[in-house]
């Protein structure tokens, strides 16, 4: 990044073609229509480019870049609902066909749309963008700790939506050691 | 299990899986989960959570989404970032300055939706009660006219200023010009007149005032006519009632016949007045020149004040009177002190008041004269020849007042008054004295803080004024707010799990 902000076209080629697909993952996975999480990839490298004689190497350059995706993301989202409520038009439903998922990824899917909305936004930064608890509570404007009880909240939670009712008999420690936990 | 048993919290054992733990923490719970069967079972969920959720993976970015990016990179190398710039900008779409601007926009719609009817309704009274005053003074005009000129004004225009020189039938000098060209505060005035026939030799008149903006300018028309009652939209407005003027109606025709009889045979006797403003170069040879003009005009000083002083320029103020016939050439030649800034001439019609003064005059020397020769007679006891004596004494007294009252209409008719108002150029003096450094804070800061209090005063009666108003629409517009409110943040959570 350093290289671009020096004017190498060549560093953010590399950039470009080392973070693309993560961004899109990240955009991918929270939007119903691909269309729209190519839209915002874009507009996150296209920020990047527009700031990027102001960066500063303060923080790892993913964790950054994430940060812009985030922030991308959240105007979206305003946007939409802004829509939504003002002008009527609904988000549309997710279209299964349009999504290469198999059975199990749909599953999962559906398990964690049914989260809380920040334990979910915590649970799915720590595992498919793979941020530390600290950047996670930095991008998120959250304290370490709730970043931890939440991320725990988040898995246990998870688990018994993907749990099937006979297999939580048999294993479950997690929920077992929940449990005491709490009791402790 | 127990906190003694199990002294490890379940989150700090995913803190170790997730390897966010530090060195020495690592070390210890690591040598806990290897003996610890449950810890070993929790670690492996874990484990077995994160594989689980690693089935969810997305397609390949296409390629097509690259292709503005690199095109963006390209000509951020090589134009700079105006180009980008307009690539990448977007104006005004932060939800917060959309939200912020629709409030702003709100609240003066809101603002205005209250306040406008009250001021229009507020200019519109002001308009109506101007037009009602307006009509009057036509009516006491139209009077005066025809007591001088023996019919009613022919037109509205007669009732107006001469352009220049005295008063004639065509511009009698009664009201002032706005009127007499037939527009004022809003409405428009339209004058007509009836032929002469039948008791009253003078004819009539038709005065009708109608709003040149309806409902904004005012919302009532009104009418008068000779007989001086004044109509709103048809019905008459407070003053006389029909009937008691129907009573009046014979004898003030026949008092006004008499005075119009009177006035015929008398020339008509205007008290003329003059306002003079003038800039002069040096007010000492002006003041000479002045007094020179008012030997040759037969004129003199009434009253005179001057004034100088510093920092700012010299003024004389004076009140001169000058024959009547001598009042135009007077004033021409006043005019070449200088230079000419403010300049007004009018006229009062005091004819009608001399006529009556002349009949009081005349009653009470009647009286007088029969007393006088009660006197003479001296017929009565004397008890009633003193209270005789004593009234003989009240009307000559009555009788001086009133010769010194006519002395004093005569001569204003005959002397006519000039209000002038000489003021010397200004020239600044470097040695004028400031005022100190001290003064000057003093009077800003006593200038800051009642500046102060005029704006809390004015924020104040804001809201005691608009308050409940805006308090009722608060009470209207707050529940439509917050469903629409409640609304936006459900919208916002169904965004927020769109995707996944």
């Amino acid at each position: 990044m350093l290289a671009f902000s020096q004017g190498s076209s060549e560093a953010f080629t590399e950039l470009f073609s080392r973070y693309k697909q993560p961004i899109y993952g990240f955009f991918r996975r929270r939007l119903t229509e691909p269309t729209h999480a190519e839209e915002l990839t874009q507009e996150t490298f296209l920020a990047l480019l527009r700031a990027a004689t102001r960066y500063q190497p303060r923080a790892l350059f993913r964790a950054y870049l994430y940060a812009i995706g985030f922030k991308i993301l959240r105007a979206y989202r305003r946007k939409a609902a802004f829509r939504s409520t003002f002008f009527g038009h609904r988000n549309s439903a997710p279209d299964p066909s349009r999504q290469d998922a198999t059975e199990s990824a749909l599953w999962v899917r559906r398990a964690v749309e049914k989260l809380d909305p920040v334990d979910r936004e915590v649970l799915m930064l720590r595992e498919f963008e793979q941020l530390s608890y600290a950047e996670i509570a930095d991008l998120l404007q959250l304290p370490l700790n709730t970043v931890r009880s939440r991320l725990f909240r988040a898995r246990t939670a998870l688990r018994n939506l993907l749990e099937p009712p006979a297999e939580s008999r048999t294993h479950g420690a997690l929920r077992q050691i929940t449990k005491k936990g709490e009791n402790a | 299990m127990t906190t003694t048993e199990h002294p490890l919290a379940p989150d700090e054992i995913m803190a170790f899986v997730d390897g966010e733990l530090s060195a020495d923490r690592t070390q210890s719970v690591s040598a806990h989960v290897g003996q610890c069967t449950e810890c070993t079972a929790l670690v492996s969920e874990l484990r077995d959570l994160s594989v689980q959720m690693a089935v969810w993976q997305v397609e390949t970015v296409p390629e097509r989404s690259t292709a503005r990016v690199v095109l963006a990179t390209q000509k951020k190398l090589t134009d700079g970032w105006p180009v980008l710039g307009s690539v990448i900008s977007r104006p005004f779409t932060s939800l917060r300055f959309v939200l912020g601007a629709a409030s702003s926009l709100a609240a003066l719609v809101l603002f205005l939706a209250i306040t406008t009817p009250n001021l229009l309704r507020s200019r519109m009274a002001a308009n109506e009660s101007s037009a009602v005053g307006s009509l009057r003074v036509l009516n006491t005009a139209a009077n005066i006219y025809s007591g001088v000129y023996g019919h009613y004004p022919p037109s509205l225009k007669s009732f107006g200023p001469p352009s220049s020189g005295a008063p004639t039938e065509n511009a009698a000098g009664l009201v002032d010009p706005t009127l007499a060209g037939g527009r004022k505060s809003g409405y428009q005035f339209t004058y007509q007149t009836t032929p002469a026939g039948g008791r009253d030799s003078r004819g009539g008149y038709a005065i009708q005032a109608t709003p040149i903006e309806p409902g904004k300018g005012g919302y009532r028309h009104f009418s008068t006519n000779e007989t001086g009652a004044i109509f709103a939209d048809g019905a008459e407005l407070g003053g006389p009632s029909l009937p008691d003027k129907a009573q009046g109606l014979g004898h003030q025709v026949l008092e006004e016949q008499e005075i119009a009889r009177q006035v015929a045979e008398t020339s008509p006797m205007i008290a003329r007045t003059a306002e003079l403003r003038l800039v002069v170069k040096r007010l000492d040879e002006a003041r000479e020149e002045m007094d020179r003009i008012l030997a040759r005009h037969k004129g003199f000083v009434g009253r005179l004040s001057a004034s100088a002083e510093n920092g700012s320029e010299r003024v004389l103020i004076a009140s001169l009177r000058v024959p009547a016939d001598q009042l135009d050439a007077c004033l021409a030649a006043l005019k070449k002190l200088g230079h000419v800034t403010h300049e007004s001439q009018a006229g009062e019609e005091v004819t009608q008041q001399h006529v009556d003064l002349l009949a009081r005059l005349k009653n009470s020397r009647n009286t007088e004269a029969r007393l006088n020769d009660v006197l003479r007679q001296r017929g009565g006891p004397i008890k009633e020849i003193l209270e005789v004596e004593k009234e003989s004494a009240r009307v000559r007294g009555e009788i001086e007042q009133m010769e010194a009252e006519q002395q004093t209409l005569e001569h204003r008719v005959n002397f006519a008054t000039i209000d002038l108002k000489l003021a010397e150029e200004y020239k600044a003096e470097l040695t004028t004295p400031a005022p100190s450094v001290a003064i000057q804070l003093r009077n800003a800061l006593v200038d800051g803080f009642r500046t102060a209090f005029q704006s809390l005063l004015a924020i104040v009666l804001f809201f005691a004024e608009s308050g409940p108003a805006l308090s009722l629409w608060r009470m209207i517009l707050s529940f439509p707010a917050w469903l629409l409110w409640r609304r936006y943040q459900r919208s916002l959570a169904m965004g927020s799990t769109g995707g996944v």
